[in-house]
């Protein structure tokens, strides 16, 4: 039953040693290569996921979304690249213009980071739920978990590239346009980890926000609208919370500042605000979490652990909610 | 040879409902119908041996394995549910070269493997479109297709000719059983319809409200005299009598008798005893096997 496996074309007179392979001639192969387990299923939900997310094997609309949010989250980097060329190549010093540093960068990309995470990533779970693809990976060799984790991490692949790669363009950038481009390294080494560090932690951040929405509900939509509110919804809270709970005094002061979460604000009298303001996610993030890493303010309300906290804690639930859902595949 | 797929004494039951009482059946290498009317338990008695539900009681053996680890199993079964699990967005080439790969297959088997059975279904030219453009039928054989894509030792198609005409059905049909016997892979599929089991079967399982109604080979039910019914317009008691008489035996069903193993011989006799008795005959034909004949004959 094993020989004559690469000929199809067998005819009925064929030597007796084809004649044995009729099968083949409807183009049917037996396989008797190696057959993989777990590991190679995951690997293959997880570079399904891959594919999923650029839409490829998938017809045209699929593949715009990725696109546009890649052009969205290098843009600012290759704006603010080609303005420092721009200003150097007429003889100016980029840095006497006031460029955004990578710690700013995160402040661009937010938003657009959410809209990715929340209109992209659910399509790595819900459309299988709803079209009960589940069943057929249930029947395969893999468990509930491969199969979430494998998606999770499809996702995570992308979100990394979005906050990673626009920064490393930009630290090459400064390097490069720097007038001693070793001294710029060694005074900036800090900055190339905390890129990588922040940059792993906002895409566990999405990451985790778009799979736990998506687990939740069989259609895109509902996901894409539930990881928008959430984190709408949670700046709303904060943003009314802090504001109940902070004193006439440093309302005044908070609005002087114009911003809120800068050094030279006072902190309030008790520290109820500053903890109800966790909840406003891009400050956390970006505010507190990513410029502590980056150490360029040192000066916090609160102690920025609380920040940080704050992100683990909603990485780690989000996963979780995921997890949940996912514990028994098709049932 | 051993079971490919064994239970014993398995119950189900989802609350007050019993979907599966006390069912002991063993699948063998070949092509095995599961037969039964709707909510019967077929696709329990699937989903249950797939690992998907946990049996109420009883004990399963998948591919030798013991049912409640069949992890290892799952690498050579392949399985079609009856109801739609295609994402209409992919491509057939792309969601079953992928089904390949979380079979366990290299990248590039998987691909020239997806690009073979989706040939051999009949999807050659229509692979690269999004499965939601398909028909009916087409999805079918994009069902059957990813079922088979890793050359599985089994397959278990549940009501793979469901929601097709005659002819799609037909065609699904031949397609089965060229896939079951000339590929040498072991099959079992469920339908509520005799005539599917009987073109493409070797051995059949009869479900019935959750219990186990019969299981033995096909051909053991095929090859049984048919039998013979009349219908009358009047007389029909009469001409009961006079074939009793000339010890015929005719059970009455209203105005119709029903004749069991009616012989070449037997025929003559019973078109003498119509012009005896001048009963009027409205029809006289063999009755199609139904599986209330085959299964509730009071003799077995």
């Amino acid at each position: 039953m094993t020989s004559g496996t690469s000929n199809q074309t067998t005819g009925q007179n064929g030597d007796p040693e084809e004649r044995e392979g009729e099968v083949f001639d409807l183009g049917y192969r037996h396989y008797d290569g190696p057959r993989g387990g777990r590991g190679t299923a995951f690997y293959a939900v997880y570079a399904d996921g891959l594919r999923t997310v650029l839409g490829l094997g998938r017809g045209v609309p699929a593949k715009l979304m990725p696109a546009i949010f890649g052009l969205l989250a290098l843009g600012p980097a290759l704006f603010i690249i080609s303005l420092a060329g721009f200003v150097s190549s007429f003889g100016g010093d980029p840095d006497e213009i006031d460029l955004p540093r990578h710690e700013d960068y995160y402040g661009f990309t937010f938003v657009i980071m959410l809209l990715f995470a929340a209109v992209v990533g659910p399509a790595l779970l819900s459309p299988d739920r709803r079209n009960s693809v589940l069943t057929l990976y249930a029947v395969r060799p893999l468990t509930s978990l491969d199969y979430a984790v494998g998606r999770w991490l499809a996702f995570f692949t992308f979100a990394a590239a979005f906050t990673i790669v626009p920064q490393l363009m930009l630290y090459f950038s400064f390097i490069l346009s720097d007038t001693s481009p070793w001294g710029y390294f060694t005074d900036h080494g800090r900055d190339l980890w905390a890129i990588f560090v922040v940059g792993l932690i906002l895409a566990a951040f999405m990451t985790s926000l778009a799979m736990a929405a998506a687990s939740l509900t069989n259609r895109r939509a509902f996901a894409s609208a539930g990881v928008i509110a959430f984190v709408f919804i949670t700046a709303a809270v904060a943003g009314v919370g802090a504001e109940l709970l902070t004193s006439e005094t440093d309302r005044q002061e908070y609005r002087a500042a114009g911003n809120f979460g800068e050094d030279d604000v006072k902190a309030p009298d008790g520290d109820a605000a500053h903890f109800m303001a966790l909840l406003f996610l891009p400050d956390t993030m970006v505010g507190t979490v990513s410029r502590w890493t980056f150490g360029t303010r040192s000066h916090f309300p609160i102690s920025p652990g609380y920040s940080a906290g704050t992100i683990a804690a909603i990485i780690t639930v989000a996963s979780g909610i995921m997890v949940f859902r996912y514990r028994k595949l098709g049932a | 040879m051993s079971a490919l797929l064994s239970a014993v004494e398995l119950t189900k039951d989802f609350g007050e409902t019993v979907a599966l009482r006390n069912v002991s059946v063993d699948v063998e290498e070949g092509t095995t119908g599961l037969l039964g009317a709707n909510g019967a338990g077929k696709s329990t008695l699937m989903t249950i041996f797939l690992g998907l539900l946990r049996p109420t009681s009883g004990k399963i053996t998948v591919l030798g394995e013991d049912g409640d680890k069949s992890t290892q199993a799952h690498r050579l079964i392949g399985y079609s549910p009856e109801y739609e699990c295609l994402p209409p967005n992919v491509s057939a080439a792309e969601f079953v070269t992928h089904m390949a790969r979380v079979s366990g297959l290299p990248r590039t088997e998987a691909r020239t493997r997806a690009t073979d059975v989706l040939r051999h279904v009949g999807l050659d030219e229509e692979r690269y479109r999004p499965m939601g453009t398909f028909s009916t039928g087409m999805k079918q054989r994009a069902k059957l297709a990813q079922a088979i894509v890793h050359d599985p030792q089994l397959v278990l198609l549940d009501e793979p000719t469901a929601g097709l005409d005659p002819a799609g059905r037909q065609e699904m049909l031949e397609l089965i059983a060229r896939t079951g016997h000339e590929f040498g892979i072991s099959m079992l599929i469920s339908s509520h319809l005799m005539g599917d089991i009987e073109r493409t079967c070797d051995r059949i399982i009869v479900l019935e409200a959750g219990e186990l109604l019969e299981q033995g080979e096909v051909s053991r039910y095929t090859t049984d005299t048919e039998t013979l019914v009349l219908e009358f317009d009047e007389g029909a008691e009469a001409v009961a009598t006079a074939l009793a008489g000339k010890g015929i035996e005719a059970t009455t069903e209203g105005r119709a008798l029903v004749i069991e193993d009616a012989s070449q011989d037997d025929l003559d006799t019973i078109r003498d005893a119509i012009v005896e008795t001048g009963a009027y005959l409205h029809r006289l034909a063999p009755r199609a096997h139904t599986l209330s004949d085959i299964f509730r004959r009071p003799a077995s």
